[in-house]
């Protein structure tokens, strides 16, 4: 059995995105861990975001990292046992980041069990084409489970509204609302008041897989009725901006908002598991 | 970060707000005689806004870096195209 405690897991993220719905992501979990009592020595971000201070700062997130560093710094971290890696932002068909230069996965898998000290890792891969990471090698030392917000296809994000904003550092409060990637949204709520989903007597990390991925495509298909309504109301909203002579500025905005509600309606999202065997010894 | 009411960049066309909101876009203070905000889209585009959200001319193909953005903007108000609401208490 492999319990996750509050002092032997190290939390890493890593991020390849410009946009901050990611860095909110990112906020989102680190407050998620925080009501867990894992401290911020236990947390390292990896993000290209041009400025990540900005947002990231206000909620007392430091450790915060080019992702060019990502080996370099998990190399030298201090010893753990356990490493938890999740994956925000955008993935592509070959990796993370920017095709002409991508983060393959192999490249992520090999920075994760370099950590010193390590006995086994978990990987949460969130970004769009999740199952690239699927079928690698699970049972070489340190053994690594991975978990996928989907397979072969994007994943979805969706606007979510908390029931009350996440505190910034000094107490004000800050984000609400945004367009959250849902599948790592429902891992770390899970995460908030760990449940034993499938009531094996056991509270363990394939509980987190099950509610996030249950939880997720719940959220998905209930939300499915409103995006056509509302691509619906956006395409007729983009026709009559065009024919008022509307700025390209107002333009781009309803036009990538229609795509967005088109990309969502039509997405299909399953989660997936590799090594459940270690999934079921790794308990909360 | 600061945290605005949306109704405060009333000059601002309601789908760029929700984008801002949505965390696709970006919104910062800036430091500049003629503007309040910089706004930078998910393509990198950047752009210069007044108090009330309205557009001012800024330099073309200008980076977000350039600008010197201050604090990062959210809003307070919620979207009215929300699809899960998530209980954090």
């Amino acid at each position: 059995m492999h319990p996750v405690t509050a002092t032997n897991t190290l939390w890493v993220f890593v991020s390849c995105s410009h946009e901050p719905r990611h860095l909110y992501d990112i906020i989102f979990a680190v407050d998620c861990l925080r009501c867990r009592g894992i401290g911020d020595a236990q947390i390292l971000v990896f993000v290209d975001h041009p400025t990540p201070g900005q947002h990231l700062h206000a909620y007392g997130i430091e450790a915060v990292f080019p992702i060019s560093a990502l080996g370099a710094v998990l190399s030298t971290a201090r010893a753990h046992e356990h490493v938890v890696l999740t994956v925000a932002g955008h993935g592509s068909i070959v990796g993370l980041g920017m095709e002409s230069a991508p983060v393959r996965p192999a490249a992520l898998i090999r920075a994760t069990r370099s950590v010193p000290g390590i006995k086994l890792a978990t990987l949460l891969v969130t970004q769009c084409f999740g199952g690239i990471f699927n079928l690698l090698d699970a049972s070489t030392k340190p053994e690594m489970v991975t978990i996928g917000a989907t397979n072969l296809n994007p994943s979805a994000s969706l606007g979510i509204q908390l029931s009350k904003p996440l505190l910034q550092r000094d107490g004000s409060p800050g984000i609400a609302s945004w367009s959250a990637n849902i599948f790592m949204m429902g891992f770390f709520a899970w995460l908030r008041a760990p449940t034993d989903v499938d009531g094996d007597g056991a509270v363990t990390m394939l509980d987190a897989y099950k509610h996030a991925g249950a939880s997720s495509n719940e959220q998905l298909r209930q939300a499915k009725s409103g995006l056509f309504l509302h691509a619906r109301k956006l395409a007729s909203d983009l026709e009559v901006a065009r024919e008022s002579g509307a700025l390209p500025f107002t333009l781009d905005a309803i036009e990538l908002k229609l795509n967005r509600a088109l990309s969502s309606l039509h997405l299909h999202q399953e989660a997936w598991l590799l090594h459940a065997s270690l999934a079921r010894r790794i308990h909360f | 970060m600061k945290i605005i009411h949306s109704e405060t960049l009333q000059s601002l066309p309601r789908e760029v707000t929700e984008l801002v909101r949505d965390g696709v876009y970006s919104l910062y203070t800036v430091d500049h005689p003629d503007a309040a905000f910089v706004l930078v889209t998910d393509r990198g585009a950047v752009y210069l806004l007044t108090n009330a959200g309205g557009l001012e001319p800024g330099p073309e193909g200008a980076d977000l870096k350039s600008m010197n953005p201050k604090e990062a903007v959210a809003f307070s108000d919620a979207s009215p195209y929300v699809s899960a609401r998530v209980n954090v208490a």
